[in-house]
């Protein structure tokens, strides 16, 4: 039976920093420019003491509210975050307890950004067609923010915590979730990664030293570090191709997909791929102004508004794809139900 | 391509007007390009010459002679 999406939610922490936050604690920046360019003008941020489960818990309870099924016939929970409570244990058995789900759950974490929200469907599109599960929740939840430098002028512009929560089960119309292509080159590791604080390079004085890159960034090896030109270059040459694969191994024309959903980035990828890719811009869903880079859960961050504002449709195609950190990619079509 | 041709495409996508970009220039004396500047130049030799040149290669320049040369060496100039 194939499966579909019965529902998503998603959850942002409350605290916001705005462009002009920004401006006024970095007097040097040109925020101008910056936000003409990224097409961010805001993001969240998570408070002290509030971690990417906390969101993700918030997201399911909001989801598991709306009462879409029993939350007694979800047989599989699904976590992705590169943010997690704590080495171990999973923070899918953690939620699993806040959410007060049922104890013959099978409850695991994965390691990805922003191609994850696509892995994390694929996970659960194949656990519900084989037979194994029924209903899988399928979480994803960051906060990158907790690993960017003060002074790392481009990536606190682009980057903003949040998470989401989606319902994952058998369809019993239309509905599916199919032509899944995924692709992983490690080689680019380096590229977009925090150095520091696992078993490989602990934390130390030495990976605290800071130091300023040629574009005035400023950061350790405790924290989050990306090779923008390397991250596009990636990115430019990987995701056309990916789309491409997607539409053929689905058998379906560019024209007939109602809304391609990238990972949401910031404007000017996004802009970049429609060229490359020539996307026809008016069904390229676009959020990242509000909310910025929410890594795993920006796909869904940009569904959300356009199911609740009607834009999405039944029978719709929406062709997803996401890219980043690893590098890791993957991309599906779904028909909506 | 030639290269009065190339500087004045890697002008325009860096937002300094035509004329302007010379094979003296060296790239931090470049105010426009920073970090999105980078991301400019990268997507305008992308277009023209497809995946020859690294970003990593491209940072290791420091003048734009030498990225001049560096696409002479692969033929990818016309003089």
């Amino acid at each position: 039976m194939p499966a579909h999406i019965i529902g998503l939610q998603t959850h942002l922490p409350a605290g916001v920093v705005t462009n002009d936050d920004l401006g006024r604690e970095n007097p040097d920046w040109d925020m101008t420019r910056l936000s003409a360019k990224t097409g961010i003008r805001q993001r969240h941020v998570a408070a002290a003491g509030e971690t990417a489960l906390d969101l993700a818990g918030e997201a399911c309870q909001k989801l598991l509210a709306r009462g879409l099924v029993d939350p007694a016939c979800i047989d599989y929970l699904i976590v992705c975050s590169q943010s997690p409570d704590y080495f171990l244990p999973s923070g899918a058995c953690l939620l699993q307890n806040r959410l007060k789900l049922k104890k013959s759950i099978g409850a695991f974490d994965f390691n990805l950004g922003c191609s994850g929200y696509i892995y994390g469907l694929q996970l659960a599109t194949a656990l519900i067609e084989s037979g194994h599960a029924g209903c899988v929740l399928l979480v994803t939840a960051d906060t990158y923010t907790r690993f960017i430098h003060p002074r790392d002028r481009m990536l606190r512009i682009l980057f903003g915590d949040g998470a989401s929560a989606t319902l994952v089960g058998a369809s019993a119309g239309p509905g599916a979730i199919t032509a899944f292509v995924v692709g992983t080159d490690g080689a680019g590791a380096n590229n977009l990664m925090v150095p520091a604080g696992g078993l490989r390079l602990p934390h130390s004085e030495e990976t605290a030293r800071e130091t300023t890159d040629v574009y005035g960034g400023t950061r350790s090896k405790n924290h989050l570090f990306m090779d923008g030109g390397a991250i596009f270059t990636f990115a430019i040459r990987t995701v056309p191709p990916l789309l491409s694969q997607i539409l053929e191994k689905a058998g379906v024309s560019k024209e007939q997909i109602d809304w391609f959903v990238l990972h949401q980035a910031n404007e000017y990828m996004l802009d970049e791929l429609v060229k490359r890719a020539s996307l026809p811009a008016d069904k390229v869903l676009r959020r990242y102004a509000d909310v910025g880079n929410t890594v795993s859960s920006s796909i869904p961050m940009a569904l959300e508004p356009a199911l609740e504002e009607g834009r999405i449709l039944p029978g719709h195609k929406l062709l997803l794809a996401g890219f980043g950190v690893g590098y890791s990619w993957g991309g599906c079509l779904l028909t909506w139900e | 391509m030639k290269t009065q041709e190339l500087l004045n495409r890697l002008a325009v996508a860096l937002g300094i007007p035509e004329g302007q970009l010379t094979l003296a220039d060296s790239t931090d004396s470049i105010a426009e390009w920073d970090s999105i500047g980078h991301l400019n130049v990268l997507s305008e030799l992308e277009s023209h010459f497809g995946s020859v040149v690294e970003d990593n290669e491209i940072r290791r320049f420091t003048t734009i002679r030498q990225l001049v040369d560096g696409l002479r060496t692969r033929n990818l100039l016309e003089d």
